[in-house]
């Protein structure tokens, strides 16, 4: 990995296309800008991960599980019925 | 037009039938499952809320709801460039499912409001998109219970 020292207002360029700024550090917080077109996505790591892994989670249901949740919303949904009427 | 269909064992449907023009192709994977490219809905059952993510090149099925069945007022801003990447001329051809966390007790049941999985219906492109932004949670809860209730109150399940 390529590290870089920087002070505030001080950026970093990729390719020319994007620009990183360190904008304010505060204790253990720095704020961080980035300039890129908007081709790139840019996402705080940890989300992508949470994403993953209830993904991953919602493909681990068990048979059994499954049967519950079924059984739970057909009686949600005919429960929502009788309560219209 | 010519098209084929496909027969394949699955652990949680057992055999299924599927259609060429009902394969969603994911051209960028999906978070977790990234080699998989090709899937399909299924929906079990008209009176259960729930549809299948299914994979067509190996046996992996994400649950998802249709998220106006559990939360009227979600409406997640997709970007112009998810727009693009997907192919989309009108917005009116998508098609928006939240994946569903199942656990033992079925109120406990999480759904992904954060990343929504979205299909363009015209072309069969498909993407996990997160919605930039917003305060939606990867984990919301399926269900709002009512306090002191053994009953989960959804406000509008599909009638």
């Amino acid at each position: 990995m390529l590290i870089l020292t920087r002070l505030i207002d001080e950026k970093i360029v990729i390719n020319d296309e994007i620009e990183i700024s360190i904008v304010e550090i505060d204790g253990d917080k720095v704020k961080i800008g980035i300039d890129a077109p908007k081709k790139y996505k840019i996402m705080r790591k940890e989300l992508l991960e949470e994403i993953k892994s209830a993904n991953i989670e919602a493909s681990m249901a068990s048979t059994e599980n499954i049967n519950k949740l079924n059984l739970f919303l057909k009686n949600a949904k005919e429960n929502k019925k009788s309560d219209d009427i | 037009m010519w098209g084929f269909s496909m027969n394949m064992n699955t652990n949680n449907f057992g055999e299924i039938n599927i259609d060429e023009n009902k394969i969603i192709v994911f051209s960028d994977g999906i978070l977790g499952f990234e080699s998989l490219k090709r899937f399909t809905i299924i929906k079990t059952d008209d009176s259960i809320p729930l549809y299948w993510l299914q994979a067509i090149d190996e046996d992996i099925s994400l649950p998802c709801i249709d998220p106006l069945n559990f939360f009227a007022e979600y409406t997640p801003v997709i970007s112009e460039e998810d727009m693009i990447h997907l192919g989309v001329s009108d917005e009116s051809d998508l098609v928006v499912l939240n994946t569903v966390v199942i656990r033992e007790q079925p109120f406990c049941a999480t759904t992904n409001l954060a990343a929504p999985i979205v299909i363009n219906t015209v072309n069969n492109q498909g993407a996990q998109i997160v919605i930039q932004n917003s305060d939606y949670n990867v984990r919301e809860p399926l269900v709002q219970m009512k306090e002191g209730s053994d009953n989960a109150d959804i406000d509008k399940v599909d009638r």
